[in-house]
């Protein structure tokens, strides 16, 4: 019953890792709303419509309670690089938002889940404290393939 | 309080859920979209639900979102679908709805 077959490939993905990454992990929240709600950020920006915040609303692939630590995962098939520059952008947007205030005290931990290395993303993501996880499968391979990426 | 056999998703509120296993089903459904007023054909997942907000129910969860659906399938091939209980946040807003999906 999939959708678009690079969405579902892509919640695969993220799903496949957690499972093989996390089986004792608390919890996970998979395309977890980050950020305050759009009616407050409307209220804190009148001069943008609340349909632009509730539209454009950030979402991470998953957020995993795991041994005392919080960890914040986005994953990237193809533009590894992408990932980090939302990561960035989500990590503030964690303490803001409601449904993982009970974890507030746990350390933060960026992921950023890529199928194959790449040493000119594992710097710029050791230089953000972002751990970068190559988490490969055949599945992928194939796919990357197809493409003429691998 | 309205009594009803199945559970229905709120907005922006998450909806506690644990399933039966194996009572995943989809089937063909036809409906009248309530804007255009036409006849559409998709379809709908079923399951049936063992558990709503913490509390032992018999009912029936279905959806015709095809977004949520894809989101569940991962789940229900990997067992996590049923070995977990399953917290479901609809966001609704047209073609950009979004479902929060939590396991634990």
């Amino acid at each position: 019953m999939s959708r678009k077959p690079s969405e579902q490939r892509h919640r695969r993905y993220v799903q496949e890792y957690v499972n093989e990454t996390f089986p004792d992990r608390d919890f996970v929240i998979y395309n977890c709303a980050l950020g305050p709600p759009p009616e407050a950020l409307t209220r804190a920006h009148p001069e943008i419509p609340l349909s632009h915040f509730q539209k454009w609303r950030f979402y991470a692939d998953a957020v995993v309670g795991w041994r005392e630590l919080l960890i914040l995962i986005e994953v990237k098939l193809r533009e590894a690089s992408e990932g980090i520059g939302k990561l960035l952008q989500y990590q503030p947007l964690v303490k803001q938002t409601d449904e993982l205030a009970p974890y507030a005290g746990r350390p933060l931990q960026l992921r950023l889940v890529v199928p194959r290395p790449d040493p000119r993303v594992l710097q710029v993501a050791a230089t953000h404290d972002i751990i970068l996880a190559i988490f490969y499968k055949p599945w992928v391979g194939e796919y990357l393939r197809e493409l003429g990426l691998m | 309080m309205v009594l009803a056999n199945y559970v229905k998703l709120e907005p922006e509120k998450e909806k506690v859920m644990r399933f039966v296993p194996a009572s995943w089903a989809v089937v063909p459904h036809t409906w009248k979209d309530p804007k255009t007023g036409r006849l559409k054909t998709g379809r709908r997942l079923s399951l049936d639900v063992l558990e709503e907000d913490y509390l032992p129910v018999s009912k029936g969860f279905s959806t015709l979102s095809e977004k949520l659906a894809a989101r569940l399938e991962i789940a229900h091939l990997n067992g996590d679908l049923y070995r977990y209980r399953v917290g479901i946040k609809w966001t609704p807003n047209d073609l950009a709805t979004e479902y929060q999906v939590r396991y634990f």
